[in-house]
């Protein structure tokens, strides 16, 4: 395996990308800038893209000239196309641990992290959210009147 | 920019990795054994991973020796730590096009994709679930009057 640099302007996104990736672009283009390209983008034998459509578009807008590419070129044309999809797929399923993340901003003082779109989780974990709406659901009240006497209350 | 290959055993996992991967373990360990292994590790100066802990784990379970390894030594201590925290989240922000995923989908006959955690029914559009609000229906209620006890229904709002 080995790693080539190659033109930003020869790498062909795939057609049917099915990943929408525009509001991500400027994260990813704040990262490149902060920390290196450090992930080669894979293409096939064809120079097109199979992981990394949108460090291409975070390339192009960052101005850069070349990219690190990794040529894919054993994996026949099905396994491109399932690898498209898995590459992704794989990611959605390891979850955050959010009292360590919180350990870990607090630790970083020098790098804007909202760039990457990374703020405490404190105030955020999904807990808050559900409890949330709970307390809502239970403080909906109807105004009723009662049909004998004519008073109004609520219920 | 170089590749190294590098001893499983070599490797260091972050010691406070910020990410649950354990379910995410089987589906990358399925990936690596039906593609190869296609994007490196990246590790630190000292071998700590970087991005690619569930990877690590992946590589184990299918008993593999060595993993593509791509060093990141010019990085400060606290850009290792940012990075580490940067990289998983900007891979949180793009979304399906579902409909250009159920074509795609259509077009694997010959590769199980179930094994990389895709439902058996296709993909799901969360539109579908948590679109327009429904509207609410009127439901009959009893009611008992604070005032003068009389029990009485009403319809109210569900």
């Amino acid at each position: 395996m080995e790693i080539k640099t190659m033109n930003v302007s020869r790498l062909v996104p795939y057609e049917n990308n099915p990943r929408k990736n525009d509001r991500a672009v400027d994260a990813v283009a704040a990262s490149i800038r902060e920390f290196g390209f450090r992930v080669p983008i894979i293409i096939d034998k064809k120079n097109v893209i199979v992981a990394g459509h949108t460090r291409l578009k975070a390339a192009e807008k960052l101005g850069l000239k070349t990219v690190p590419v990794i040529l894919a070129d054993d994996l026949t044309e099905e396994q491109i196309k399932a690898f498209r999809l898995a590459d992704n797929k794989v990611a959605e399923l390891s979850k955050w641990d959010y009292a360590k993340l919180d350990e870990e901003l607090d630790l970083i003082e020098n790098i804007n992290m909202e760039d990457f779109l990374l703020f405490a989780a404190k105030q955020f974990s999904d807990d808050d959210f559900f409890s949330e709406e709970k307390e809502e659901k239970e403080e909906k009240k109807t105004l009723v009147t009662c049909p004998c006497c004519g008073k109004s209350f609520e219920a | 920019m170089k590749i190294e290959e590098m001893k499983v055993g070599e490797l260091i996992p972050y010691e406070n990795n910020p990410r649950k991967n354990d379910a995410a373990v089987d589906a990358v360990a399925a990936s690596i054994r039906e593609f190869g292994f296609k994007v490196p590790i990246i590790v630190d100066k000292d071998n700590v991973i970087v991005a690619g802990h569930t990877r690590l784990k992946g590589a184990k379970k299918l008993g593999l020796q060595t993993v593509p390894v791509i060093r990141a030594d010019d990085l400060t201590e606290e850009q290792v730590k940012a990075f580490r925290l940067a990289d998983n989240k900007t891979g949180e922000i793009a979304e399906w096009d579902f409909e250009k995923l159920r074509e795609e989908m259509a077009g694997i006959q010959g590769v199980d994709l179930l094994q990389f955690g895709f439902d058996d029914e296709g993909p799901v559009n969360m539109d579908d679930y948590f679109g327009e609000a429904q509207p609410r229906e009127k439901e009959p209620k009893t009611y008992t009057c604070p005032y003068c006890g009389e029990s009485f229904e009403a319809w109210s709002w569900k």
